[in-house]
């Protein structure tokens, strides 16, 4: 317990040999207004110098808590069993943590204090989750950072700025942002300025809490490859706690399955990926959307976490495992040794053995339907969305008219989506995704060019009046005939960019386009229960005044997303739902008018790992059973690869590939497409993070160069790209891409760049 | 889909269905409000402000009920509670029992010193002297012993004082008067003295019996107190006249003593004889048997004030009978009346004494087994008229002001606790009603020819003076009488010749004497009461303009809630207008409110109230609109704000892209999410509201006819110190304001948490 000054530390650095951070049977509950919840139970777990632990699980499974208490830091709610050392030092134990803090002597408390003060930063620092938005606007990188070293050392001013700039330039920085305030620095470049500080006291544990969440997968890439260096460069002790196995399969050499606050398996990274001995871990491997696996049937895992507050019988996984039986209810599985360092918690480990985690079946609905190729449902043609920026107060009186400065969302975009494909849009964020799937659902003007769209059939809306509701007779004719009045003005093919919002036209195409929305938090009223939501498109186009016939239809469009039973949705609010859940309920709405083309902005990107799977499935089993069609817009490759027929990759708002999907994956031709794919952490051991071959970070659409978009980020770029605009250049059946080079002039140019670096 | 359309074929099913999902909407939005009132209760703020708020509520609700007196803010309470005579001094004179004659009247010894006296006897015969009002301080309210009555075993039954010219200033012609006692005994003994406060010389010494006389009626006992046909016992009032008698026989005095009457009983045969005795030596002028059976019930003069011999009657009453004998002991008349019996109450009105009459009678009363009567006998032949008939058998004082014609202006009598007010034969002017409880009304009203007013007296000491002019506040002032009296003899006027003030005095049993002022002084304020003179509670005693602060508490629950309620309404529906129109929409008409907005929300608050107040005229309704005017600029940058970042929320692209039009997008989605917000600032604002008009009525920029709890803390502007010293009327309405406000403020943060679900504890 007494404390060590600085030198003798130092010197324990290299001579302690036990393990730096050990769990003991830890476990922790939180007291709460509803009751207790169980987040963490039973963990053991030791992590030694120079070594990588992942911890993956989905959300709410104690990933952040664990983490967190490694720094001595449990909620004070919290009530602890066990105990977490962190070399040697007990940081957290049922006496002293969480609502037994409470109850210590004062003098206790601050000695404790004091203790954890020094342990943290100094022997464990933590990437915490978001924490590069958690800097202080008002502070430059160098202060803030600077703060670290005020309050733990007593080192003077030159001193401090000198180890700024050496932990600076661990993170891959320079020291060129010290001056800069955060706002000012890239997602990418704050995410390593606080691996900078985490850095900074070199510690001996580095904790990161998801730490390439929200980030581009360009830049995740190049945070991993830092990650990776710093492991690799300093004996440190490193945990990383993440929902993405990509991630964790390249930075741990071991990893850690939680599950419900249980580990459920434990073992080496790569065996435990390949050869996985525990149900969940299978099902979590199957539900991982990767470019490698994507042509084979990826499988969800079926419902979802047990509820936090729920009593804990038996196996917690036993409900959505396949291989569970009356034995998996009753008795709780203990954590086994199968192999040497592999542990997991099953019954039926054995089982498991000889699986593969590769799911066997084909996905026999993968086969795309016969598209025909003249059939364009939407059709884009030079689409240019520019927002004006404001610069000053006399640019904003008379922005019309002098130097205001355009962001150009999307830039001159022209395509062609067919009727019964799925088209998805990708690219990083900030290339302009979004904005453009609200132009082609009118939810923003376009400042030029054309949208159209193409309704099925030359009955207009009549013809479409019995395929939304076949089975139903119109049981009030007087109001049927109306509609059918009405109907028969709508014309087949609509002009949604011309028209005005309250145009009947407008009206029509609403009733046959949908969105759904990336965040399906925000998109669901919190104030409406699910009925009422999917109410909401029936009332507003008036669809019927039998409250029995919506009811019918709204039951019929939960069952559709497999809300089932449907009733059982019907009185609930969006709080209580799960993401997955709440995903699908959006879904509902849009399905509940039976719309012919629905534009998915990011649907799965904000759900949890083993849910995403089940909503792709969903994605197709919508398009397979009622024929719409669907804009898919994403910015993950492997799941746009799984599910779209034909791609785009958008650039700054322009697109700078296109094709069928697969031709686009397997032969990306664009230097851009190339990087992105590259990108994709694979859960292979020979994938580079360091090769990605792009520079830089996406900029912003309001300085674009002049020439190619890309110019700037490009390894291929030469002087031509500067000013010229790109050609465009068709390598085989609809595959095209933006360049001035063809694949053969690319391939001899990235020779020359690669002797150049040699 | 196709399941159900099978299952719908059936009418009689698809009823059914209908009503059950019908139910189950129903159920749900019952289950839907129970969960967000859970939420709410489990607050302890939101707890406690609805209980708060239920117990305004209540109040309100039962406020016709418990209001006393509608229109309180003009209400003002009888001045019979509000206003009491002081009390000008109290003196020991020996504890005894009180009894009806045990404190005679007054005298003014010497009009040089202006000197009053009160006398009192005790059980033993002890007569104390009590001077009062002198110009010179030193004597003032002192106690003299007088003279002790040898009285040998046997208690004094009455004594009486009467004043008489002494002598007059053949120069000045001013007159020198002395007091005279006249005490009986049980024994049968009559002493009469002359009381003298001057020596030889003329100088002002202590008053001394001067001349003792004393006789014995052998065999006798006396069955009433004997009378003089000066000045009867029982008449109470002062004299306006002197007495002057032709032949004065009585030595040192200037004028007649004159006769004294005596009914006795006599010990050897149980007859009941009437007596005269001569004041010149107590010599018995003669004896008549009076043709009674039962010894009779009261005995009168009449004619005391005849300035020469007239024909002067003493009347004595048994039950049915009333005989006047004149002064040689004849009998004059007797009359008879049937069903009821003479109480003994016997009144003379003063002018009938004075001058010899036709139409002079005498008021008797009369009680039966179920009614009472007040009869008038006519002086000259005795003929008895009904003058006044009450259903209750309980007439227990007559006395009546002073009438020259052939009614007195005034008649009272007093039937159990009510006052009748006679103008005429059976002719009920007014009809007033005491509380009941504080002593029995059996003594006379005085008649206070100063005030014209009747003092009206009960045993237990309680006073009340009612003015012979009534109105609509007839009492011009009450006295509750303090337990400690436990009860009091025959009060008496006095009045002081130097200085023209009257007062009443008495003697109680706790043997004090008490003088009281004739006149009542205002004591508003008065504290909280529920026993009151006039009947009336004031649970929260009144206010410096005699209002009953309880009323007006309680009526300022409605005006209250009225005020808070349509302003926070009104101020919640323009600032929903607005505050939708500008947070949703874009555009010049957007800019323009905007910018109303913001001009009504920067004029300062106060003074735009001021200036508005003072131009309009300030009527509830008027007031009403100038807060609502006031309060809705902030109330619409809330909500403007919501709306703006509801508007940024996807769900509401979801409902445009699903084809809601702005109406279906403001009725499903933006008032949805506002609701729990506008609650709470409809909370604040009736909260501000009740406080912005509390301000208004404490400034007096709104007249406080407006009856709310501001108005009834305007005076404490004007004198802070009304929170010390009548706390009842300031804490009451500071309690309410305060308990209201912070009722809305708790009611608040309880939706605050149902509305920032974040923001619950753990």
């Amino acid at each position: 317990m007494t404390l060590t000054n600085p030198i003798t530390r130092e010197e324990n650095d290299e001579s302690w040999n036990g393990p730096l951070v050990s769990f003991r049977n830890f476990g922790v509950n939180f007291k709460t207004f509803d009751g207790t919840l169980t987040a963490l139970e039973e963990v053991d777990i030791d992590v030694y110098r120079g070594e990588t632990v992942g911890i993956i699980g989905e959300s709410g499974c104690g990933k952040t808590t664990l983490a967190t208490s490694i720094m001595g830091l449990v909620a004070d709610n919290g009530i602890v069993q066990g105990e977490v050392r962190l070399k040697g030092e007990i940081v957290a134990d049922s006496e002293k943590s969480g609502v037994n803090y409470r109850k210590l002597k004062r003098k206790e408390r601050r000695m404790l204090s004091e203790k954890l003060i020094n342990l943290r930063w100094k022997e464990a620092s933590m990437v915490f989750q978001g924490s590069m938005n958690a800097f202080n606007p008002a502070y430059t990188i160098e202060k803030q950072i600077g703060e670290v070293f005020k309050i733990h050392t007593n080192l003077t001013t030159g001193e401090i700025r000198q180890r700024i700039i050496q932990v600076l330039e661990e993170a891959g920085l320079n020291s060129s942002v010290l001056k800069a305030f955060p706002h000012e620095l890239s997602g990418g470049m704050k995410q390593r300025a606080v691996l900078a500080m985490a850095l900074a006291l070199s510690p001996s544990v580095i904790i990161a809490d998801e730490p390439t969440t929200g980030l581009d997968v360009v830049i995740q890439a190049k945070i991993i490859h830092e990650l990776k260096r710093i492991k690799n460069e300093s004996k440190k002790a490193m945990i990383v706690v993440s929902h993405d196995i990509g991630v964790v399969s390249q930075l741990a050499e071991k990893v850690v399955v939680l599950y419900a606050g249980r580990i459920m398996e434990i073992g080496n990274t790569w065996d435990v990926y390949q050869r996985p001995l525990n149900p969940y871990t299978l099902a979590l491997m199957r539900s991982y959307p990767s470019l490698e696996k994507s042509r084979r049937r990826m499988e969800g895992i079926p419902g979802a976490t047990p509820p936090p507050y729920a009593e804990r019988k038996g196996c917690l996984f036993a409900d959505r495992c396949e291989f569970a039986d009356n034995r998996c209810i009753e008795e709780k599985p203990e954590l086994r040794e199968m192999d040497p360092g592999r542990f997991t918690r099953c019954h039926h480990a054995e089982k498991l053995k000889e699986l593969s985690p590769e799911s066997e079946k084909e996905v026999e609905m993968l086969s795309s339907p016969i598209i025909e190729e003249e059939d364009v449902i939407v059709r884009l043609e030079g689409v240019k969305e520019y927002f004006t920026l404001r610069t000053s107060a006399g640019g904003s009186l008379f922005s019309k008219e002098f130097g205001s400065k355009y962001v150009r969302a999307v830039d001159d975009l022209t395509i062609d989506i067919r009727r019964g494909e799925i088209f998805g849009v990708i690219g990083e964020s900030g290339s302009g995704k979004t904005t453009l799937g609200r132009v082609i659902i009118k939810l923003l003007d376009a400042t030029s060019g054309r949208v159209t769209y193409f309704h099925h059939g030359s009955d207009g809306v009549q013809s479409l009046e019995h395929d939304i509701h076949p089975g139903l007779d119109v049981r009030k004719p007087e109001h049927g005939t109306k509609r059918e009045r009405k109907a028969t003005r709508t014309p087949s093919t609509i002009e949604i960019t011309s028209a005005k919002e309250k145009d009947q036209t407008i009206r029509a195409f609403r009733r046959f386009s949908q969105l759904i929305f990336q965040d399906p938090y925000d998109s669901i009223d919190p104030k409406m229960s699910v009925y009422d939501v999917v109410n909401e498109p029936l009332i507003a186009h008036r669809v019927t005044k039998d409250p029995l016939e919506s009811r019918d239809m709204i039951a019929s469009a939960l069952s559709t997303v497999h809300l089932i039973p449907p009733e059982n949705f019907f009185e609930r609010f969006s709080h209580e739902l799960s993401g997955g859940e709440r995903q699908r309920v959006t879904a509902a709405r849009a399905l509940v008018l039976r719309p012919e083309f629905i534009i998915m902005d990011e649907p799965i990107s904000m759900l949890d790992v083993s849910l995403r799977a089940g909503f792709m499935n969903l994605i197709l089993e919508m398009r397979k059973n009622f024929e719409i069609s669907v804009l898919y817009i994403t910015h993950d490759l492997a799941s746009a690869r799984y599910v779209c027929d034909r791609l785009l990759v958008l650039y700054l708002g322009v697109g700078v590939e296109s094709g069928n999907t697969e031709d686009v994956v397997r032969n990306p031709a664009h230097p851009y497409t190339r990087a992105l794919l590259n990108a994709v952490p694979k859960p292979t051991p020979d994938w580079n993070p360091g090769a990605v071959e792009i520079i830089g970070e996406i900029g912003n659409a309001i300085d674009v160069p002049k020439g190619c978009r890309f110019y700037r980020r490009c390894v291929y770029a030469q002087e031509v790209c500067r000013d010229t605009p790109p050609p465009r250049m068709d390598l085989e059946k609809n595959h095209w891409y933006l360049c001035h080079f063809n694949l053969d002039q690319l391939k001899k140019i990235h020779e020359g760049t690669e002797n150049r670096s040699e | 889909m196709r399941e159900s359309g099978t299952a719908r074929s059936d009418p009689q099913s698809e009823k059914e269905r209908l009503r059950q999902l019908r139910r189950r909407r129903i159920g749900f939005q019952v289950s839907r409000f129970r969960k967000t009132w859970n939420i709410y209760y489990r607050n302890a703020y939101g707890k406690v402000g609805f209980y708060i708020l239920l117990f305004f509520v209540v109040v309100t609700i039962l406020s016709p009920v418990l209001i006393l007196h509608k229109d309180p803010s003009s209400y003002i309470a009888p001045t019979i509670d509000t206003t009491v005579p002081s009390l000008l001094s109290h003196y020991y004179v020996g504890n005894d029992t009180a009894r009806q004659n045990q404190i005679s009247s007054y005298g003014s010894s010497a009009t040089v010193s202006g000197s009053n006296y009160v006398y009192t006897i005790n059980a033993d015969g002890q007569i104390k002297a009590l001077k009062l009002f002198t110009n010179s301080s030193s004597t003032t309210g002192r106690v003299f012993d007088l003279t002790n009555v040898s009285i040998g075993g046997s208690t004094p039954i009455s004594m009486s004082v009467f004043t008489l010219v002494q002598s007059v200033n053949v120069v000045t012609y001013e007159e020198t008067l002395s007091n005279y006692i006249l005490v009986a005994t049980s024994s049968g003994i009559i002493n009469l003295t002359r009381i003298s406060d001057v020596n030889s010389n003329g100088a002002l010494i202590a008053p001394h019996p001067v001349i003792w006389q004393s006789t014995t009626l052998h065999n006798s006992s006396f069955v009433l107190p004997p009378i003089s046909t000066v000045l009867p016992i029982d008449q109470s009032n002062i004299p306006a006249i002197p007495f002057y008698s032709a032949s004065s026989s009585l030595s040192g005095s200037g004028s007649n003593v004159g006769r004294i009457f005596a009914v006795t009983k006599s010990t050897t045969n149980s007859s009941y004889y009437l007596t005269e005795i001569m004041d010149s030596g107590l010599s018995v002028a003669w004896t008549e048997r009076l043709p009674v059976s039962s010894p009779p019930s009261g005995m009168q003069v009449y004619g005391a004030f005849f300035a020469y011999s007239g024909p002067q009657l003493v009347v004595v009453t048994d039950q049915n009978s009333m005989y006047a004998y004149r002064m040689n002991g004849s009998l004059a008349w007797q009359n008879n009346i049937t069903g009821v019996s003479y109480t003994g109450n016997v009144f003379i009105p003063q002018d009938y004494q004075r001058s010899p009459r036709s139409y002079n009678s005498i008021l008797a009363t009369a009680n039966g087994t179920s009614s009472s009567v007040l009869y008038a006998v006519n002086a000259s032949d005795g003929a008895a008229t009904s003058i006044f008939q009450s259903s209750s058998p309980s007439m227990t004082a007559i006395s009546s002001s002073p009438g020259s014609t052939g009614f007195p202006s005034t008649v009272a009598a007093i039937v159990g606790n009510d006052i009748y007010i006679l103008n005429g034969p059976n002719h009920l002017q007014e009809k007033l009603s005491l509380a009941s409880g504080a002593g029995s009304y059996g003594y006379n009203p005085l008649y206070d020819p100063l005030s014209d007013t009747f003092i009206i007296s009960t045993s237990s000491g309680s006073l009340y003076s009612l003015s012979r002019s009534l109105g609509n506040n007839p009492f011009t002032w009450g006295l509750e009488a303090p337990t400690s009296l436990k009860g009091i003899s025959r009060p008496y006027l006095i009045l002081n010749a130097a200085t023209g003030l009257e007062a009443i005095t008495f003697r109680a049993e706790n043997g004090y004497v008490y003088v009281y002022s004739g006149n009542g002084k205002v004591i508003n304020p008065i504290p909280p009461t529920f026993h009151t003179p006039s009947g009336n509670i004031f649970p929260l005693g009144t206010n410096t303009a005699g209002n009953d602060v309880w009323s007006q508490f309680i009526a300022s629950f409605p005006t209250d809630w009225l005020v808070g309620i349509s302003v926070g309404l009104i101020g919640i529906v323009v600032a929903v207008i607005f505050g939708i129109f500008i947070g949703y929409y874009r555009g010049f008409i957007s800019v323009v409110l905007d910018i109303i907005t913001l001009t009504v929300f920067l004029i300062p608050f106060l003074a735009l109230l001021i200036a508005l107040t003072s131009v309009i005229k300030p009527s509830l309704t008027n007031v009403i609109w100038i807060l609502s005017f006031t309060g809705w600029p902030f109330i619409t940058f809330t909500i403007l704000g919501i709306i703006r970042s509801l508007k940024q929320r996807l769900f509401v692209d979801a409902a445009r892209v699903s084809g809601a039009g702005t109406l279906q997008i403001m009725r499903r989605h933006m008032m949805p999410n506002i609701l729990p917000l506008l609650s709470y600032l409809i909370s604040l604002s009736i909260s501000g509201a009740i406080g912005a008009i509390a301000t208004l009525q404490f400034l007096g920029l709104v007249p406080i006819t407006i009856q709310t709890w501001g108005a009834m803390l305007n005076s404490l502007e004007e004198n802070f110190f009304l929170a010390a010293t009548a706390p009842w009327w300031v804490l009451p309405p500071t309690i309410a304001l305060t308990l209201f406000v912070m009722g809305f403020i708790f009611v608040s943060r309880g939706i605050d948490e149902v509305v920032n679900p974040r923001l619950r504890s753990r």
